[in-house]
């Protein structure tokens, strides 16, 4: 009964995205506003309907009602709530349930936010939205079908996979990565309906920066929180391995990025309309692309725990959407006319081109990089791998020039200068350059791409921080204002667009330093202790003190308790372990980190023997790993506030006024 | 004058961001042993771990070594940088290098014998490829189909940049300034928006 | 219509696609082994029970069967029975396991309750895995006279799969 009160929602869902579908693309061709109010109600009827299939799941997974397939398959009566809750995207069905779920607060919030200003594009986008619904709907209706009648209702069930309860990133990643893959949805809608009606009103192209905005902050912190689970639970020390699935959750965030970006010059000059349409829906294509990856069990990674057989249809989907997107950019594209034109020379735009370059180079490389052995496999019939040496090789490269870019953009003024205006905005900063360059030198770097984006880093830093301050500066100068009465204008102000660029920029180059340092500063010894024994390495003095044990339902677990002393002095000891768990070959092990903010202890156990009471230890201390974290959500923070500020943009004249302050030449 | 400024303006980038385009692509095609060179101090096996008997399948496949047995600091690098390129068989796609796994733990000291009886790298890899075949490689060597994934991102950033270049230093074709006011449009006021417009241009601040 | 953008949207997305789909029953955990019809490995192996060693290269003259198993590995122990009656039933052929990432003490103790039929070697510091390129347990290798590795099997042998492997081995 239970069962069939989720399957008639999903039902319901499926019915409202197709009807309002065709109400929707009926309403664009025949020009009819009374259809779009039908095509209104049906994306208002289908995220309704979807969410309340997801609170049923959500309730049929806390009641334990065996009766629903899925929560036969992952649920437990033993389960504490938070498990019940998170198991809704823990196994295939659920999390497209969950995605479905996603996409319905998305398409409300979208549809919500349309309004006359956006013309003939308002139906088109909504129709477009609803296609993506009804292929969602379809998946979640038919081959992922999560309410499924149980006729032999079990009385307990064997909850989720055991490797989801191994770390609580597992619960919390999910979510941040659906709210960036399935948000895209939304600004692929509006582009393609920019492209349908033919016109890209400075309206259109607000709302598809904002609604890019949200799913580009998800995704940043999605793409870190599955290098941070990696390290957290992987055990090798570190965060990043160019895992195919990792490369899926970053193809997207990369041609999205590119896109926040090239937005700018088409709101500024009106030019390169169709390109910025085109990052769109790419950013929403790599999205398909990446869960096409995950999901169809092809590409060999850590992070995909099912091979399902909804592989060929997500591939149809994304066929038919790709092609729809090629089709109407190549047929309609020529219609999105520019009406200014960029600036020429050392300019901010020919900066942001560089970037746009940059960024699209990067996505292709990976890409390529990622999908080349199915290519190999298919001409030579021949097994081949590309793995972290190609990417590291070809992409730090790309990411010190982005760095450049990030540098010696912002420091570049909008529309042509003399060189003695352009020697005062690019010289200074390479003051911090250096000194960033010389404090490297100092502690012993010597790899070359380190000192190069080292060096690029205090530039950049120094110009992020000049420019985001400026306006502030400006204010303090010329009205005699105080710093933080200038600079809360900003931040509560129409000013705080520019600032959150700014604050993503700041986040961008911390990230980049810890990159660059935790990754070729680190240090590692491998040794096997034996009780009692001692070793040392850096500051600190490990002492294999004993093993212990721990025995749960569905696995063993080997500790082994490390006592640890920093300069001599003993702090909390840390107790690395290797799990064994009933369903799997071979051991997994669970490393155990210190955690600081210069650097981090890192012990990962690769034998225990209870035994002979040795320990095989691997021993990492790796640099300002921390920092790449921190940098996440100081570019998550300066999402949110370009999310925030895109409200305020009606307010763009006052920020104009404050400008007043400064005196016209 | 102020277009002869531009232009030299667009040169002087344009230059820059070639001698990088070159930068990359030479990086590229140099191939240097790893792109962070020596500095990750990697200690792989135990150090009086390394057996010196020679094995009959390893001569079977390589030969005699040719190489001298290398310094211990030597042999720590060179063994970490083979390790980074060779795949961890029973894991998802990391190097040796990067798994705590015991087969690529094994895998690690083995390499550390063959480099310490004096095996160059490419003969390391050789030896593991003759079992695993070409899947163990995870840098693809430089050969056949896989030339075309070296160097199509380079030709993607030449043919990029080539258009950067020209749209940078096309000539103006339209004689209304750059600066088109901010969008939304500008305000009703054309006294104000003249203003701002002039402002603009000259703080070069409004974003 | 702009050609270009549509040539460019094609040029990229179209082979894409098409590899994907060619690709779609694709299993990455299949991976063909590049020692099929090259001479096996010639690693030395040390007996598990008692002491003594064995070179891969003596087994020549005669075909062989070269296991990789573990204890904590099921379709070992699953295949445990087949592996004991082909060898019983097949005199001519050299049977030998290789205990894979697992201690001496747990194979010993496996075998003596489960029984034997053909000598297991260890392989402490994993060579001969190496050397054969084995990727998981179980694994098995068929050898043929002349010490050419003729076939690999991946995963639980039952015993038809045996007799045609040997077949193929004999020939």
């Amino acid at each position: 009964m239970t069962a069939s009160i989720g399957r008639g929602l999903v039902l319901l869902s499926l019915l409202c995205a197709t009807a309002g579908t065709v109400a929707a693309f009926a309403a664009f061709w025949k020009k009819r506003a009374d259809l779009t109010t039908l095509a209104v109600r049906a994306a208002y009827g289908f995220s309704a309907s979807m969410a309340l299939a997801n609170l049923w799941m959500v309730a049929a997974l806390l009641r334990n009602d065996f009766s629903i397939s899925y929560v036969a398959q992952v649920g437990s009566v033993s389960l504490p709530t938070w498990v019940k809750v998170v198991s809704l995207w823990s196994s295939l069905e659920g999390s497209i349930l969950f995605w479905g779920g996603v996409l319905a607060i998305y398409i409300a919030i979208a549809t919500r936010s349309l309004n006359a200003a956006h013309g003939w594009a308002r139906p088109a986008a909504i129709g477009a939205w609803l296609a993506c619904a009804t292929f969602f709907g379809f998946l979640i209706a038919g081959p992922a079908q999560p309410f499924a009648t149980v006729v032999d209702v079990p009385a307990d069930g064997p909850g989720p996979n055991p490797l989801l309860q191994n770390h609580v990133l597992m619960a919390i990643h999910p979510p941040f990565l659906y709210g960036g893959y399935v948000g895209m949805t939304i600004p692929f809608g509006l582009a393609l309906a920019a492209l349908l009606s033919g016109g890209l009103s400075p309206t259109l192209l607000g709302t598809i920066r904002t609604s890019l905005l949200a799913p580009w902050t998800f995704l940043t912190c999605a793409v870190v929180l599955g290098g941070w689970w990696a390290y957290e639970v992987l055990g090798w020390g570190g965060y990043w391995a160019w895992d195919p699935v990792e490369n899926a959750s970053l193809l997207p965030w990369l041609t999205a990025t590119a896109a926040l970006h090239s937005a700018i010059l088409t709101e500024r000059r009106g030019v390169l309309k169709g390109w910025t349409m085109s990052l769109v829906i790419a950013s929403f294509l790599l999205t398909i692309l990446g869960t096409f990856m995950t999901r169809s069990g092809i590409f060999n990674s850590v992070h995909s725990f099912t091979q399902s057989s909804i592989g060929p249809t997500i591939l149809v989907f994304l066929g038919i959407a790709t092609l729809v997107s090629v089709l109407l950019l190549g047929f309609r594209v020529d219609l999105l006319k520019p009406d200014g034109e960029l600036d020429r020379g050392a300019s901010r735009d020919t900066a942001f081109l560089a970037q746009n370059l940059l960024f699209v180079l990067f996505t292709f490389t990976v890409l390529i990089g990622t999908v080349f052995p199915l290519i190999v496999e298919a001409v030579r019939n021949v097994q081949m791998s590309v793995g972290r040496p190609y990417f590291d090789r070809m992409t730090i490269p790309i990411g010190a020039l982005l760095l450049f870019v990030m540098g010696v953009g912002p420091a570049l003024p909008w529309g042509s200068t003399s060189r003695e205006d352009l020697k005062r905005r690019l010289l200074p900063p390479l003051g911090l350059g250096t000194a960033a360059l010389a404090v490297s030198l100092a502690f012993g770097v010597r790899s070359p791409w380190t000192l190069v984006t080292l060096f690029f880093a205090g530039y950049a830093a120094h110009v992020t921080i000049f420019e985001a301050f400026r306006p502030a500066r400006n204010r303090m100068k010329f009205r005699k204002d105080g710093f933080f009465k200038a600079f809360s204008q900003d931040l509560f102000g129409p000013g705080l667009r520019r600032l959150a660029a700014y604050i993503a920029h700041a986040g961008a180059v911390t990230a980049f330093i810890a990159i660059a340092v935790s990754s070729t500063r680190a240090t590692s010894v491998e040794r096997s202790l034996k009780q009692g024994e001692e070793m040392t390495l850096g500051r600190y003095t490990l002492t294999f003190e004993g093993i212990e044990s721990t025995e749960e339902t569905n696995r063993t677990s080997l500790i082994a308790r490390i006592g640890v002393r920093k300069d001599g002095t003993a702090v909390e000891p840390l107790r690395p372990m290797m799990n064994q768990y009933r369903s799997q070959r071979e051991s997994i092990g669970t490393p155990a980190v210190r955690t600081g903010l210069v650097e981090d202890l890192y012990l990962s156990a690769m034998s225990i023997d209870p035994d002979g009471q040795t320990v095989g230890l691997l021993v990492l201390i790796n640099p300002l790993v921390s920092w790449l974290w921190i940098a996440t959500v100081v570019m998550a923070v300066g999402g949110l506030l370009a999310l925030l500020s895109s409200g305020r943009v009606g307010r763009t004249i006052e920020a104009a006024r404050d400008l007043q302050a400064e005196p016209v030449r | 004058m102020r277009t002869d400024l531009r232009r030299r303006a667009a040169l002087a980038v344009g230059r820059a961001l070639g001698l990088f385009a070159l930068a990359v692509v030479s990086s590229v095609s140099a191939q240097p042993k790893t792109p962070f060179g020596p500095e990750v101090t990697s200690i792989l096996g135990e150090p009086d771990g390394a057996k010196t008997s020679l094995d009959a399948d390893v001569i079977a496949i390589l030969g005699q070594p040719e190489g001298v047995r290398p310094s211990e600091s030597t042999l720590n690098v060179r063994s970490a940088d083979i390790a980074a390129k060779l795949r961890c068989p029973v894991c998802q796609g990391v190097s040796i290098a990067d798994s705590p796994s015991g087969m690529a733990t094994k895998m690690r000291e083995q390499v550390r014998d063959l480099v310490a009886q004096g095996y160059g790298e490419e003969q390391v890899i050789s030896y593991f490829e003759r079992s695993y075949g070409e899947f163990v490689r995870l840098e693809p060597p430089w050969r056949g189909l896989n030339v075309v994934l070296w160097i199509l991102p380079g030709l993607v950033l030449l043919g990029g940049s080539w258009f950067v270049f020209r749209k940078a230093r096309e000539p103006v074709t339209v004689t209304a300034g750059p600066d088109v006011p901010l969008r939304p449009p500008a305000p009703s006021d054309p006294a104000l928006a003249k203003y701002l417009d002039r402002i603009r241009r000259d703080s070069g601040t409004s974003s | 219509m702009n050609k270009r953008v549509l040539a460019i949207g094609l040029a990229v997305t179209l082979p894409l696609l098409g590899l994907l789909l060619v690709n779609i029953d694709r299993n990455p955990t299949e991976i063909a082994s590049p020692l099929i019809r090259r001479p096996a490995p010639d690693v030395l192996l040390q007996k598990l029970e008692g002491d003594g060693s064995l070179q891969v290269s003596s087994l020549r003259g005669r075909p062989a069967v070269v296991n990789f198993w573990a204890t904590w590995c099921i379709p070992c122990v699953q295949e445990h029975a087949s592996l004991t009656s082909g060898a019983r039933s097949n005199p001519d052929v050299s049977f030998l396991g290789v205990v894979y990432e697992d201690s001496a003490e747990n194979a010993r103790g496996f075998l003596a309750t489960r029984g034997s039929a053909y000598p297991s070697y260890v392989d402490e510091d994993g060579r001969a895995a190496i050397a054969f390129g084995v990727y998981g347990v179980p694994e098995t290798f068929f050898i043929d006279a002349r010490g050419t590795v003729v076939d690999k099997f991946v995963g639980p042998l039952d015993e038809r799969t045996l007799r045609e492997k040997l077949a193929a081995a004999r020939r």
